[in-house]
């Protein structure tokens, strides 16, 4: 006998109680309890009837059937909460104007969202992650206008320094500024 | 991928984060924001910012990004169980004590 035909076997009144016992009744019952009452009747020999056994698979694969179905809702929504949450951003940076700074090459900073507790994106934080500089902003463009004005006080504030005080995250954060950005005369 | 929380770091408790590291604030005032400087034995080991805002729960998410440590970190450091020593040794700027070893 099957596990699930088992577990039935263990829980008869249970069962039993359910569903109706007259043909009428069980018609209108679930599709897996017609083989379940089905299985249920006596079989004329004391061994088990080759029917009986059939209807015990069949409503074996019938609860497995429903587990499974309701396993794929479940990631089915899942993947679409997944899809819905908004990307973040790789956004280049082209000019530190009014400061008097500009890029070297080509800077590329990150946009994340934060989102709120109904999931909608409440601030927006963006980070050049080569210098550790971050910052948090309510909107896109916020965020951004606060990076790049972050990039050149971090760049000023580390090439007052003599470099013997610059820790490990100054040193690293100095050079990956020097890298993309300098002063324009 | 974005996240789910909103504001782990609130702008209160970034001032923490700045008494609790004896951050120094080094703001330039044509700046958009307060810039502070955490030093330990005269170097200068980390920098972060804080949004010039008198709303209080302002988010500064981006401030363990700043520090080098986890979100979660930087929040322990604010309310109070990580001190700036155990900041340090995180960062690599400082030993572990012996007897901690």
């Amino acid at each position: 006998m099957t596990p699930h035909a088992q577990s039935l076997e263990r829980e008869p009144s249970k069962c039993q109680s359910d569903f109706a016992e007259d043909e009428n009744e069980e018609r209108s019952s679930p599709a897996c309890w017609k083989y379940y009452h089905l299985a249920k009747r006596k079989p004329a020999k004391v061994s088990e009837s080759p029917r009986r056994q059939e209807a015990m698979s069949i409503l074996d694969l019938k609860l497995q059937l429903i587990t499974l179905s309701k396993q794929v809702q479940e990631l089915t929504r899942r993947i679409r909460d997944l899809e819905d949450l908004p990307e973040p951003l790789v956004v280049p940076i082209n000019t530190f104007a009014p400061r008097p700074f500009e890029p070297v090459g080509q800077i590329l900073v990150v946009v994340e969202p934060v989102l709120d507790e109904s999931g909608e994106p409440c601030e927006y934080i963006a980070t050049f992650a080569d210098g550790s500089v971050s910052v948090t902003g309510d909107t896109i463009e916020e965020a951004l206008l606060l990076l790049k004005s972050r990039m050149v006080s971090q760049y000023n504030l580390l090439t007052k320094k003599p470099p013997e005080q610059l820790g490990k995250i100054p040193q690293q954060q100095l050079a990956s500024l020097k890298a993309v950005m300098r002063r324009v005369q | 991928m974005a996240r789910r929380s909103r504001n782990q770091i609130t702008k209160e408790l970034a001032l923490k984060i700045v008494r609790k590291l004896e951050a120094v604030d080094e703001s330039d005032p044509s700046d958009e924001h307060d810039t502070y400087v955490v030093y330990a034995r005269d170097r200068m080991v980390s920098t972060f910012g804080i949004r010039r805002s008198s709303q209080k729960n302002k988010g500064h998410d981006h401030i363990p990004r700043e520090l080098g440590v986890g979100p979660n970190f930087a929040k322990l450091l604010g309310q109070c169980p990580k001190s700036k020593a155990d900041y340090l040794v995180r960062i690599g700027e400082q030993e572990l004590p012996a007897d901690a070893q």
